[in-house]
């Protein structure tokens, strides 16, 4: 009863302010459930094997039996474009995995030890903040995979730790921002006065007051993911062209609009790009919904 | 009685940060004489307050006894051992069990994301973790959560900081002081940032706990009232220097240092007609830089009884009789 | 003659866990030239009542009812446009962080002469001139009306502050824990300052504040509030000698007096919880003679002597 009239009383108090932030988050929300949704029950929406070939005429267009039309080789886009969810959130979770296990612990380390290490590793992170991150993407890639001969997962694999090189940096910088700032607070200094080692420090007192500012950035490292994912299939060191994935689509796709084959690249464009805003609202709003600075409705 | 702790002339000096710029011309580094020569001595079971305003280093002093900073220079001698420069891994094995600190702000003392018996129960898990099972752990955490009023312990003790008010942080924070039974608290205004009818709650409970406890305590305060109050010996620092020190009752009802007088003289009294009758001794400035002391005597710049002797010597603390003591040429 | 008078004034907060009654229902006067203190602990509403007075309260507040009646105006149904005309030029306020209403670009000499161009049209010149003059009237020395607020202690800022009411004569200066975030002996010649500038320019004053001792000192009649309501109002001679309420009772006998040896008095509990505060008389799970009454029903405050108001069952015949 009690929750009841708390829920009650906070969306009173919200809907009055209903912010920009708010209206964000929320289409952020729907659509990125949506993403998962697909990609988790992909087998029972996509109507055809997305990689069976000749399963209608090659450049059928839109049409009720297929909804996106056919490429080249008659596939079905639609069937395709579900599946290809899959592989774009699976670069998209391991990368920000691999960034957030990296980035994290040596944010805070570099911010609680200070000194030296801290010099040097942020150093070393400033450097790889300033490289473009598509062209790092690519020389990972390229050097994790030389023969381009990979099993499906390992690029996938491969993929996402190129990513999450990039993005490390984007991790550490915020961690160990807040880590300076959260390490002077008073029960930081209690937990050395009761005798606390280091290590339990960083791990029970500051490490759960600092990680906020994080999670708006694994969205963001969500969004570029898929991004950078797309990118990399486009260039072609990314997953083979049979598989289904929205990147390969694009770069299969694009060589057919000026015969006025529009949708073998349209409706897996228009899926990154869904993708990518989604993460991207989601992020956005995060970042103003954590801000500490902003007072919310307090007397 | 045994003396528990003795400082002899302990110096924090806080380095001045530099621009680029100030480098770059070879300005001298300059540094903040927090701390410049303090010396006392506290005895088991004694309560000494250390008096002053802000930016005198009382609360610096207080940090450094308990070695949460680096002394720049001097001698801490807790229970006979030398720990002015020793390492926190040495301090960790012993140290740390027998002194504790309490800090002004019972909001910023507790780890927002533990929960209060977790917090209470930490000090045990880092220095009992492998002799004490968690049950035992959690009935001494519950314990010493109903020795310090947070009753019904088994209520707090689930429940986090944003969810207790001022008062209840404050005896969170001071069951977790005493849960590894210390033998020394410095008390940093533990009373300072709550309601003034918790106040008093506070300040009885620490006199309890000093009693049940055998605790000794340095009690830091810029209220001259409370220091009354609680204390046996009170110690008045000025700019980074102990300017008086004595018997409660002698330092407050027959203050001797001008300094002493005034910060006396400038307390609002809880009775109209007291303040309106008592004379006093009115400083007309604000305390100089702590990082430009004045020669001499600090305090000469503000005194109105200034001579030229004090201008020039800095006086040593003059006996006025077995218990008190001040550093103030007029009573040479 | 009466400068100000709240009548039965009514604020709420509305906030994420519910509505809070800040004040509920509180009436008092000011005279003028007079200095009167508001004493609460946290959540008494003490600092909503200066804020609502000027009509400055955060977006989730609101005046619910009641009348703010400011030399012979209701400045509850004032328009915000002749508000900002009162705001500064006939009240003003000072806060105990003068460093949030201080612009850090700003010197302070301008602080005082931006004041005066706005609210009484001066020219450049002669807004310098009377900007400089109130600085130095108030212990700021002249060859630091140049300096930037940054510049200056606790102390200088807050000097700064009353320097702009000094120049601008207001009536009424709002006054919300002034000193408390200073050191006793700045402390003293803050409320030195204001003590001289009531008896200069006959300004009123409401003292806002926590601390009984800092009340004794400067004011001449005493608000004493608890829980958005007022328990007690007296001179300073009936709050402090005939002390009537339960509540102003404990807070006199829990601070530590200099050269008293007696143990110290605690009133038992926390302040309310203002999301439920508790029914009956606010104190009452708290105070030592509660009865089936207090329980129950909210004492009004009843005039016992002349001028000495009390909100408590015992006093009521």
């Amino acid at each position: 009863m009690e929750s009841l009239i708390f829920f009650k009383n906070f969306f009173k108090a919200f809907s009055k302010v209903r912010s920009l932030e708010e209206k964000m988050l929320r289409i952020g929300l729907v659509l990125a459930t949506a993403l998962i949704l697909i990609a988790v029950l992909a087998p029972y929406i996509a109507p055809y094997n997305p990689i069976e070939m000749y399963i209608g005429a090659p450049y059928t267009p839109p049409c009720p039996q297929h909804l996106f039309g056919t490429d080249s080789m008659g596939r079905d886009v639609f069937s395709r474009v579900i599946y290809g969810t899959r592989s774009a959130l699976m670069v998209a979770v391991i990368s920000a995995a691999f960034a957030f296990a990296i980035g994290i612990p040596l944010g805070l380390i570099s911010g609680y030890v200070g000194g030296v290490f801290d010099r040097v590793v942020t150093l070393i992170m400033d450097a790889l903040y300033a490289f473009p991150s598509l062209v790092m993407a690519l020389a990972i890639a390229v050097a994790l995979n030389p023969g381009g001969s990979a099993s499906v997962f390992s690029i996938i694999l491969n993929t996402a730790i190129a990513i999450s090189v990039v993005y490390i940096p984007s991790y550490f910088r915020v961690i160990r921002a807040t880590t300076l700032s959260v390490k002077e607070n008073l029960y930081v200094e209690a937990a050395k006065a009761i005798g606390a080692p280091p290590f339990k420090i960083v791990l029970k007192y500051i490490a759960p007051n600092a990680v906020n500012p994080a999670i708006p950035i694994i969205c963001m490292n969500f969004a570029d993911a898929i991004l950078t994912a797309a990118g990399l299939s486009f260039l072609g060191i990314g997953l083979p062209p049979f598989y289904p994935d929205w990147g390969v689509d694009v770069s299969k796709g694009w060589k057919d609009i000026p015969n006025g084959v529009w949708w073998t690249s349209f409706f897996p464009g228009l899926m990154i790009f869904l993708a990518t805003l989604a993460f991207m609202l989601i992020s956005d709003a995060l970042v103003e919904y954590l801000n500490p600075r902003k007072e919310r409705l307090r007397p | 009685m045994s003396v528990i702790l003795s400082v002899e002339n302990l110096k924090k000096y806080f380095p001045v940060e530099q621009t680029f710029l100030d480098r770059l011309l070879g300005k001298r580094k300059e540094y903040v004489k927090a701390v410049d020569g303090v010396s006392f001595e506290i005895k088991r079971g004694e309560t000494l307050a250390l008096v002053g305003e802000s930016g005198c280093g009382k609360t610096t002093t207080g940090r450094l006894v308990v070695r949460l900073l680096k002394p720049t220079g001097g001698k801490i001698v807790f229970d006979g051992i030398d720990i002015t420069f020793t390492k926190e891994s040495e301090l960790r094995k012993w140290f740390r069990r027998k002194a504790q600190i309490i800090f002004q702000d019972p909001y910023a003392s507790l780890n927002p994301k533990m929960k209060i018996g977790e917090a209470i129960e930490d000090p045990l898990l880092i220095h009992f973790g492998d002799k004490l099972s968690k049950k035992e752990r959690k009935e001494e955490v519950l314990k010493i959560m109903s020795k310090v009023g947070l009753v019904p312990p088994e209520y707090f003790y689930d429940r986090y900081p944003h969810e207790l008010s001022g008062g209840q942080r404050q005896r969170a924070v001071i069951a977790r002081a005493l849960v590894l039974r210390p033998e020394f608290i410095v008390a940093d205004e533990p009373t300072s940032s709550l309601d003034v009818s918790i106040r008093a709650q506070i300040l009885k409970l620490l006199q309890t706990l000093k009693e049940e406890f055998k605790l000794t305590f340095l009690f830091i305060t810029h209220d001259l009232a409370t220091a009354y109050y609680i204390a046996d010996r009170i110690a008045v620092m000025y700019l980074g220097r102990i300017v008086e020190v004595g018997d409660a009752k002698k330092v407050i009802l027959n203050p001797a240092h001008i300094y002493t007088r005034a910060l006396f003289s400038a307390v609002p009294l809880p009775d109209p007609k007291l303040n309106r009758s008592r004379s006093k001794i009115k400083i007309r400035s604000e305390p100089p830089n702590p990082i430009n002391i004045p020669s001499g005597c600090r305090f000469h710049p503000r005194c109105p009884y200034a001579e030229e002797r004090c201008r020039r010597q800095n006086p040593p603390l003059i006996k006025i009789d077995e218990k008190h003591f001040t550093a103030c040429w007029l009573y040479s | 003659m009466t400068l100000l008078e709240v009548k039965n004034l009514k604020v709420e907060f509305v906030t994420v866990s519910g509505s809070v009654k800040a004040l509920d229902g509180v009436s008092f006067t000011v005279n003028r030239g007079e200095v009167v203190g508001v004493v609460g602990e946290s959540g008494s509403g003490k600092t909503t009542l200066g804020l609502a007075i000027l009509k400055i309260l955060p977006l989730n507040g609101r005046i619910v009812s009641g009348e703010i009646i400011f030399d012979g105006r209701d400045l509850v149904k004032l328009s915000e446009e002749d508000m900002t005309k009162v705001r500064g030029k006939e009240i003003s306020m000072i806060f105990q962080d003068p460093m949030t209403s201080l612009n850090p670009t700003m010197r302070i000499v301008d602080h005082v002469a931006e004041a005066l161009i706005v609210h009484y049209r001066l020219s450049k010149e002669e807004a310098q001139s009377k900007a400089i003059e109130a600085l130095t009237a108030v212990g700021i020395p002249e060859n630091r009306v140049l300096d930037y607020p940054h510049q200056l202690s606790g102390g200088m800022r807050q000097r700064v502050m009353i320097a702009i009411s000094y120049a601008l004569k207001p009536k009424l200066l709002i006054a919300d824990e002034p000193t408390t975030a200073l050191d006793v002996i700045v402390q003293d010649q803050i409320l030195d300052l204001l003590k001289e500038l009531r008896n200069r320019q006959k300004t009123s004053i409401l003292f806002i504040t926590h601390d009984l001792s800092v009340v004794a000192d400067i004011a001449d009649r005493v608000i004493i509030m608890y829980a958005g309501k007022i328990m007690e109002i007296g001179s300073v001679e009936q709050i402090y000698y005939s002390t009537l309420h339960p509540y102003t009772q404990g807070l006199l006998k829990s601070i530590p007096k200099i050269g008293s040896n007696s143990d110290l008095y605690t009133i038992p509990g926390n302040p309310p919880d203002m999301l439920n505060p508790p029914p009956g008389c606010r104190f009452h799970p708290r105070c030592p003679f509660a009865e089936e009454k207090c329980r129950k029903e909210n004492p009004p405050l009843v005039e016992v002597s002349e001028g000495h108001y009390v909100a408590c069952w015992r006093c009521v015949k």
